[in-house]
């Protein structure tokens, strides 16, 4: 049983409510007690305090104003963005005030010439290439995160998200050129720009992943790529999880640089099955998918090259798809994963945590006797390409002890892929989630290095307090006073 | 404290108590969500989502809706984009997302009613967020349940009340009520009252009067679909038991007339029944739900007297209703068979008619022509393709796809009346879409729809009709407008 626990959150006063509104507008301050509450959760499974209030900034300056009237009254702020990170990042650790820059969403710049474009935080990811395709540019936005119909690009440059297409393209960080950012302070600065090889600290790439703890970020100079000219889709299945495992390093090792490399274990296959009815053979215990591009004519080469590797590896059937209807319905049988593990149980959490690559398999199974052991069920994805595992675990939110359980088996994930010579996270960043298992990466000097960097910006810690580093060390900071 | 004290009450059923709440309802509501300093805020820090059910709950329907639920909300936000709330506001609290937490929050007890009821309030109930949602969660479910808990036991009161009880099941008033009004738009009073502004002093009247669409020519139906074409004189007519509503019934008696005569020319024999009525779905959207439980039933009971052919609608949200009887009638053991029986027998005219091929119509429409999407047909019944079928089936016809066609329109029962302002952004929305497409006529099977984009029509001045498929197909089985 739980009791209701009293809330200490006390309503807004009414004068920071007028002082918001005298920056934002009136209809762009929200403070009702509903208004309030849901800004206490993202994706994550994780509850944070409901908002001391949210103001929804229309603009650089309107930002800059908000983050100033935040430090006079000696308010913590948080950035949020489509609020669908699995990390907890923009959950509100104490009483402090939300900037949702979902209102900040014009696509202010296309720059084909330089392979640029320029928007604001609030551009959802798909918008930008759905703008981007229908203007015929011939260039796109490549980061793909699996929310890109709904994430933004401002959320997506603070998790450094990434993305069934990020093993050959990269990051997030590698596709943007330059970021203005309102500082902690509300000093607006650029890093980056729209030149390369700029001289100076890379700032840029210091901001990109920060997770909102360095300051706002209100603009983004992001790389747009030519279209690749060719686009080939395979799907082959193997009889176990190793023997897929040994394909992709075989493939990695060839020299060959797929788009993506998705790799399903038996559990999602046939989950998938149910819901889309691919037909999956019942002899194959593992698929990839493996996308290959580039220009028209190597291609078919290194098709066939990847078909010999695979049966080298004891494939069992593999699929080239003809024409991009039979790519999708390749591609359907991944992309319909989360969908069909979501309906089949109450809720669902995603895990994310890297291994060496040449490891995969043997940290899926490691994953799935965790899970055993825990008594829950978990289904294996994985960016097979980058070593990055995705065990999904569902389960019953409504059942007192679940939700425990699934965070310690997470957690017991997380220790694994460090042991195993990997690290914790591939994606999804660390935002509260996993600030403690930081002390599993990194040694003290090494998190009190990091800490001193975040401190040099943010001395009070305002700018999306108590996140990323170890609980603590903001402990200790209190303690000590800024 | 006793749950008296946690529901809103109903406050008697007095004439003057009544009007009251009929403007309190028609009061324009502030549509970003309000400000709200009288309580403290009691919401544990720790947990996300729905807590274990402890027995008591302040809000009951939304308790048993939630452990009904065989999904609950992941938060995922994939629902986001396509909420035209969540869109044109960016409030979390006007996402589904949002409004699901709320639901949780208030089932649980950490939040009260009357703190989760405006944003309630704002949702459209269009359930494009249940289609987008990978997860299944049951909105609309959900979304009905907390209106009920925030309407309080005895459901709206007052005139609301008997708007929606006693108005709406009574043809005659309602006949009489869209033959004033059309004689107030054609008449000339109109254009007489807008000139002298004489409305200005009744300002809740003048917003109303606004939002008035223009209405179709009142029409008979009754009786008045023609010869029997030859096809089905020869035999093999299939029987359908035809449901005419009560909107519907009174204002778009030549919607009806198109729909039978398109059944007629597809092979069915169309039959009404008496005793049936108003389906009660804007009883449930008000939180009315005894009220919807006993239009339900009579329903049942007088498409039952009349044998089991399909019961065939042409109205989206009374289809959507219908289909639900099962699901609201699903606490009475007396009536839950009968309703899940009834709800199985109910098709939209345009799954009928697509059953089989359609039958060629032998006349061309030439005319480009968008279909838009009634929300209550694409998000809660899934059914998307066969009224483009329809319009296909027309020779000569262009069909039009716009952009956003299953966006919602803004009509959403009596939302526009409510929600003026929120209502005001998503038509505009829509007919921005419109205006773009170059089309002769916009075609949308719902009587909100066919209201919400006549008005969007006549603000912008557009000449372009906006008309029921059938009543397209039905021009092009007969060659004629008029029966
Ligand atoms: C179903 C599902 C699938 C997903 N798949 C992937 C995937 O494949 N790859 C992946 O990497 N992630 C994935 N994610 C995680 C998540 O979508 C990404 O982390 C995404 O980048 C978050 O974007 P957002 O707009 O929702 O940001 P939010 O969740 O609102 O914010 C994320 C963080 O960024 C900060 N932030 C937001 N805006 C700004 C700004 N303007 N300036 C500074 N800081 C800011 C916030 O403070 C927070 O710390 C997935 C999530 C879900 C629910
Ligand atoms: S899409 Fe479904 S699970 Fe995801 S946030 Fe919306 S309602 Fe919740
Ligand atoms: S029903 Fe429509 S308006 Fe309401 S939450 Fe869902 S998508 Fe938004």
């Amino acid at each position: 049983m739980t009791a209701l626990q009293p809330d200490n959150t006390s309503d807004p006063p009414a004068r920071l409510i007028a002082r918001l509104e005298a920056i934002v507008g009136r209809g762009n301050v929200l403070h009702s007690k509903a208004d309030r509450f849901v800004y206490g959760y993202d994706a994550s499974v994780f509850r944070g305090r409901p908002a001391k209030a949210v103001a929804l900034p229309g603009s650089t300056g309107e930002v800059a104003e908000l983050v100033r009237l935040a430090n006079s009254e000696g308010l913590a702020f948080v950035a949020r963005g489509a609020g669908t990170g699995i990390n907890g990042g923009a959950l509100p650790q104490e009483d402090l005030l939300v900037i949702e820059l979902s209102r900040m969403n014009r696509i202010l710049e296309v720059d084909p010439d330089n392979r640029l474009v320029v928007v604001e935080p609030g551009v959802v990811n798909q918008d930008l290439k759905l703008f981007l395709a229908k203007r015929g540019f011939g260039f796109s936005y490549v980061p793909d995160p699996g929310s890109q119909v709904v994430s933004t690009i401002g959320g997506n440059v603070g998790n450094n998200a990434g993305g069934m297409h990020c093993l050959k393209y990269g990051v997030t960080s590698n596709h943007i050129a330059g970021l203005e950012v309102v500082l902690p302070g509300g000093e607006i600065i650029e890093v980056g720009g729209k030149t390369p090889d700029r001289p100076g600290m890379d700032l840029t790439g210091f901001f990109v992943g920060s997770e909102g703890t360095l300051g706002i970020v209100t603009r983004i100079i992001a790389r747009i790529l030519p279209l690749p000219e060719a686009v080939l889709t395979q799907l082959a299945l193997f009889p176990d999880l190793d023997s897929a495992a040994r394909a992709v390093s075989g493939i990695m090792a060839a020299g060959i640089l797929p788009a993506a490399l998705e790799l399903l274990d038996r559990r999602s296959m046939t989950l998938v099955d149910r819901a889309v009815h691919i037909g999956f053979p019942d002899a194959a215990g593992s698929a990839l998918i493996i996308e290959l591009d580039g220009v028209r004519e190597g291609l078919e080469i290194e098709v066939g090259r990847v078909r010999e590797i695979c049966t080298a590896n004891d494939a069992v059937e593999i699929q080239t798809a003809e024409t991009p209807e039979a790519a999708d319905r390749i591609w359907l049988a991944r992309r319909a994963a989360y969908g069909a593990m979501a309906r089949i149980s109450p809720t669902i959490y995603i895990a994310d945590g890297c291994v060496p690559r040449n490891r995969l398999s043997e940290a899926i199974g490691r994953a799935i006797e965790i899970c055993a052991r825990k008594g829950l069920e978990v289904i294996n994805l994985a960016h097979a390409g980058d070593g990055n595992l995705h065990p999904l675990i569902p389960y019953d939110q409504t059942i007192p002890g679940e939700k425990e359980k699934v965070i310690e088996a997470a957690r017991e994930l997380l220790a694994m892929c460090v042991e195993m010579g990997g690290t914790i996270t591939g994606e999804h960043g660390i935002g509260v989630e996993k600030q403690e298992e930081m002390t599993l990466l990194f040694n003290g000097r090494e998190l009190d290095a990091m800490f001193s960097l975040k401190l040099a910006f943010d001395p009070a810690d305002r700018c999306n307090p108590r996140k990323i580093f170890p609980v603590a060390m903001f402990d200790r900071l209190q303690l000590s006073g800024p | 404290m006793p749950r008296e004290f946690l529901l809103p009450r109903n406050r008697g059923q007095s004439l003057a108590m009544g009007v009251f709440e009929w403007a309190r309802l028609c009061r324009p509501m502030n549509d970003t969500p309000m400000n709200d300093t009288e309580k403290e805020m009691t919401a544990t820090l720790t947990d996300s989502g729905l807590a274990p059910s402890r027995g008591f709950s302040p809000a009951p329907h939304l308790r048993r809706a939630w452990d009904a639920a065989e999904s609950h909300c992941n938060r995922c936000g994939f629902c986001l984009p396509v909420c035209p709330t969540y869109r044109l506001t960016g409030a979390e609290s006007a996402s589904p997302r949002g409004r699901l937490d709320l639901m949780y929050a208030a089932a649980d007890g950490k939040l009260e009613l009357s703190d989760i009821a405006p944003a309630l309030g704002l949702c459209l109930g269009c359930l494009a967020c249940q289609s987008a949602c990978p997860s299944g969660v049951p909105f609309g479910e959900l979304l009905e349940a907390g209106r009920i808990d925030v309407a309080g036991e005895k459901g709206p009161a007052g005139f609301t009340r008997f708007l929606l009880g006693t108005l709406l099941d009574s043809p005659a008033f309602l006949k009489l009520a869209a033959r004033t009004l059309y004689f107030y738009q054609r008449s000339g009073l109109q254009k007489l009252l807008r000139l002298t502004q004489l409305l200005r002093l009744a300002p809740t009247l003048a917003r109303m009067e606004r939002g008035l669409p223009p209405l179709p020519r009142p029409a008979s139906w009754r009786g008045q679909i023609g010869p029997l074409p030859a096809a089905s004189r020869s035999g093999g007519a299939k029987p359908a038991l035809f449901f005419s509503g009560c909107v519907m019934d009174a204002v778009f008696g030549e919607v009806h007339r198109c729909t039978l005569v398109a059944m007629r020319h597809n092979g069915y024999t169309p039959v009404v029944p008496n005793g049936q009525g108003c389906c009660g779905a804007l009883a449930l959207h008000s939180g009315a739900e005894a009220l919807a439980k006993e239009k339900a039933r009579r329903n049942i009971a007088a498409f039952e007297a009349a044998g089991d052919p399909p019961v065939v609608v042409n109205s989206a949200g009374c289809g959507a209703a219908m289909k639900a009887y099962g699901g609201l009638l699903s606490g009475d053991s007396a009536w839950r068979g009968r309703a899940e029986r009834f709800s199985a027998r109910v098709v939209d005219v345009s799954e009928l008619l697509t059953r089989e091929t359609i039958r060629p119509p032998e006349h061309a429409v030439p005319m480009r022509v968008a279909y838009d999407d009634p929300c209550h047909l694409a998000h809660a019944q899934n059914i998307r393709d066969q009224p483009r079928m329809l319009l296909q089936a027309v020779p000569e016809l262009e069909l039009v796809e716009l952009p956003e066609a299953d966006w919602c329109c803004g009509s959403a029962g009596s939302y526009s009346l409510t929600h003026p302002k929120m209502a005001a952004r998503v038509l505009e929305r829509k007919m921005n879409h419109i205006a773009a497409a170059g089309v002769q006529a916009v075609a949308t099977g719902n009587p909100g729809c066919l209201f919400q984009l006549a008005l969007g029509a006549e603000q912008r001045g557009l000449a372009i009709r906006i008309v029921h498929p059938v009543q397209l197909l039905a021009l092009a089985y007969t060659g004629r407008e008029k029966a």
